[in-house]
C-alpha cells in the first residue's frame, strides 16, 4: 500500500518532464551559454569581448530562462494538457529555496576556486561535468526517470573529454555548453516525439467532467 | 497486534478506499490537478471518478474548482488542509498498523 502512495506521488512529480518539452528550455540556456562562449571567442580583443565575457553569460540565463518559461508555458497549454491533463506544483517553501540557492553558491564557489588555480584550470569542464553528472542522476533517482542517467553520463564524458582535449578557456567553456545543452535538446525532443506518438488530444466535452 | 488492531480500527474510512487513497495520493504530491490528470492517472472512468471526487469535497478534504483552461471547460481539483492533514494521519496510521505486523 505504502508504494503504491509513493509511486503514484512520484509518478506525479515527474508528470513536468513527461512530454521532454521542460528539458528542451533547459537544454536551450545552456546551448545559449555556449553560444554567448563562442561570440567571446570570435570577437577581437577588446572592450565588446570583455563587455560579452561579463554580461553575455547573465544575459544568455536570463534572457533565454524567460523567453524559455513563457514558450514552455504556451507549448504545455497547446500539446500537454489537452492531452494528458494539467497540474499545478506547489511552490517552494523560503527554507527550501534558501537551501538550493546555498548548494547552488556553494557549487559555484568550488568551480570558481579551481578555474583560478592555475595547474587545475583545464580541469574545470570535467569537475562542471561531474557536478552536472551528480545533478541529473539525484534528478534521475527522485522521480525514477532513467534517461537522466544517460544525461548524466553525456554530462561527465563531455566535461572529461573536453578537459582532455586541451582548448582555451573560451573554446572550452563553448563546446562544453553547447555540447551539454545539444544532449539536452535532443533528448527533450526524443521524449516528446514519444509522447505525441503515444498521446491524443481528448475532445473537449472528455475532459472536463464533474 | 493490539495496537495494530487499534490503529486499523480507526483509520480514516473516507480514505481507505484504493481510488480514493489513489486520489489524494495525487493531490498531496502537487498544488492542484484537472480532472483529465486524475482520469488518466487513476484510470477510472468519469462517473466514478466524479462520485469520489465528490465524496472527498463534502468530508472537506478536496476542494473542486470549475473555471475556463482559454474557452475549454477545466475543473480542478487541490487538497485542503483538512485533507491534506488527514491524508498524512492516515499514512502514519497505516505505517504504524504495518510495522506492528511485521
Amino acid at each position: 500500500m505504502e508504494s503504491q502512495i509513493d509511486r503514484a506521488m512520484r509518478r506525479t512529480s515527474r508528470y513536468w518532464y513527461e512530454d521532454g518539452l521542460a528539458e528542451m528550455a533547459m537544454g536551450c540556456i545552456f546551448a545559449a551559454l555556449g553560444l554567448v562562449f563562442f561570440l567571446q571567442r570570435a570577437l577581437p580583443p577588446g572592450p565588446l569581448q570583455a563587455l560579452c565575457g561579463m554580461l553575455g553569460p547573465l544575459a544568455a540565463v536570463v534572457g533565454v530562462g524567460l523567453l524559455g518559461s513563457r514558450v514552455l508555458k504556451v507549448a504545455k497549454a497547446r500539446i500537454t494538457y489537452p492531452r494528458t491533463g494539467y497540474v499545478a506544483y506547489r511552490r517552494m517553501t523560503a527554507s527550501h529555496r534558501l537551501q538550493k540557492a546555498a548548494m547552488g553558491g556553494a557549487i559555484g564557489a568550488l568551480v570558481a576556486t579551481i578555474a583560478a588555480l592555475p595547474s587545475l584550470k583545464v580541469w574545470v569542464p570535467a569537475i562542471s561535468g561531474l557536478i552536472m553528472g551528480s545533478v541529473w542522476v539525484y534528478l534521475g533517482h527522485r522521480l525514477d526517470l532513467p534517461r537522466f542517467y544517460m544525461l548524466a553520463a553525456a554530462a561527465a564524458v563531455l566535461g572529461i573529454l573536453v578537459s582532455l582535449g586541451g582548448f582555451d578557456d573560451l573554446t572550452a567553456g563553448a563546446l562544453y555548453f553547447a555540447g551539454l545543452g545539444l544532449a539536452i535538446v535532443v533528448s527533450g525532443a526524443v521524449t516528446l516525439g514519444v509522447y505525441l506518438r503515444s498521446t491524443e488530444p481528448l475532445a473537449e466535452e472528455e475532459g472536463c467532467g464533474q | 497486534m493490539a495496537n495494530s488492531l487499534r490503529d486499523l480500527a480507526g483509520i480514516d474510512r473516507i480514505i481507505h478506499e484504493p481510488a480514493r487513497t489513489l486520489i489524494m495520493a495525487i493531490l498531496y504530491a502537487v498544488e492542484s490537478a484537472d480532472f483529465t490528470y486524475l482520469l488518466r492517472e487513476t484510470g477510472l472512468t468519469k462517473g466514478n471518478l466524479s462520485a469520489h471526487l465528490a465524496r472527498l469535497e463534502e468530508a472537506g478534504y478536496i476542494k473542486i474548482e470549475k473555471g475556463f483552461r482559454g474557452k475549454v471547460p477545466q475543473t480542478t481539483c487541490s487538497l485542503t488542509k483538512a485533507g491534506r492533514a488527514a491524508f498524512e494521519g492516515y499514512r502514519a496510521q497505516m505505517k504504524r498498523a504495518i510495522d506492528s505486523m511485521l
